[in-house]
């Protein structure tokens, strides 16, 4: 995965987008989209919701970036807006009841790069994996996805989904007890 | 060991055995990476089912890790919602007008509304008999 961070074209078009400049910004957004799209594919277990989500944090993100004060990497900076976002838009769409959780969505992806045996174990686990996932509940996903996957700390959890920290351990903790439970009964 | 070790029965808990502490053991991973306190650790290293807990417990983290370097590539590109200038120019910090939070407009409106129910009561209740005074 490519590192923005150690972009300076990325500080450069953050700078422009800054003072107002559109088309730094989307040449930002541009870069960024992948990245933002697959986080809220996987908080929202939904690929139409996901797109929608993308959408929103790009524009909000346009909308805050003169707020902007660099004591994170744009690119954690975008990504909080989204977490929050998908949070708020899947709450939504959880109540209207217009989405469903696919749980194709966390399918491994083939990896050839080991020996077929350890990528077959490998596979196998993360199919599980990706079925346990699709299992939690939304709240105890969304930790999961932020801490475990993106290494985010339980301070920032907390500030992205208005959440105590404390709260955001609880549910991992029991996030974790659920998958192990989930993946014990795939096996 | 420590009144809290004690009282979790790590002092009793046999070397090879079928572990009731495995949860506990691994609560204390949850935090991050598997770092033990030692009377934990201690443990962990004479206890088979620790050990085993503790390798799937890490296995499945080094899987979500790993799910990090995956993409998903965009269906279609997500930024043409910044192409309409009109619309998002508006909503820029520099020229947007200062919007009223939606939660506040509410409790506002709750607040009059109360208000106005409490000022009804009143008048009604001003003008009851048995509460205005004799003349």
């Amino acid at each position: 995965m490519r590192d923005h961070r150690l972009d300076p074209d990325v500080n450069e078009l953050v700078n422009r987008s800054r003072e107002g400049d559109q088309a730094a910004f989307g040449e930002l957004a541009r870069l960024h989209q992948h990245e933002v799209y697959t986080l809220a594919v996987r908080l929202t277990g939904d690929r139409t919701l996901a797109a929608d989500v993308t959408q929103e944090a790009l524009i909000r993100a346009w909308r805050a970036i003169g707020r902007f004060r660099g004591d994170s990497s744009f690119s954690t900076w975008l990504y909080r807006i989204t977490a929050n976002v998908a949070w708020t838009l899947k709450g939504r769409a959880a109540r209207q009841r217009t989405y469903q959780l696919d749980a194709m969505i966390f399918q491994p992806q083939a990896d050839d790069r080991t020996n077929p045996e350890v990528a077959g174990e490998r596979t196998e686990l993360r199919a599980r994996l990706g079925a346990a996932l699709a299992e939690l509940a939304r709240s105890q996903r969304t930790v999961v996805i932020l801490k475990d996957v993106y290494g985010w700390s339980h301070k920032e959890i907390s500030e992205a989904l208005s959440i105590s920290v404390t709260a955001s351990k609880v549910r991992l903790h029991r996030a974790h007890l659920r998958l192990r439970e989930l993946l014990k009964e795939a096996s | 060991m420590s009144r809290l070790a004690a009282r979790a029965g790590l002092d009793r808990v046999p070397r090879i055995a079928t572990c009731g502490l495995t949860r506990l053991v691994l609560h204390g991973a949850e935090s991050g990476g598997i770092d033990l306190p030692p009377v934990l650790e201690r443990h962990r290293r004479g206890c088979l089912s620790c050990q085993a807990a503790t390798a799937r417990q890490r296995r499945m983290l080094a899987e979500l890790g790993a799910m990090r370097n995956q993409v998903e590539p965009v269906p279609y590109d997500m930024t043409a919602g910044l192409e309409y200038p009109v619309e998002v120019d508006a909503d820029h910090p520099a020229e947007q007008r200062r919007s009223i939070n939606r939660k506040t407009t509410t409790a506002v409106a709750s607040a009059v509304s109360v208000a106005a129910i409490g000022a009804v009561v009143l008048a009604r209740r001003m003008r009851s008999p048995r509460i205005r005074r004799p003349t």
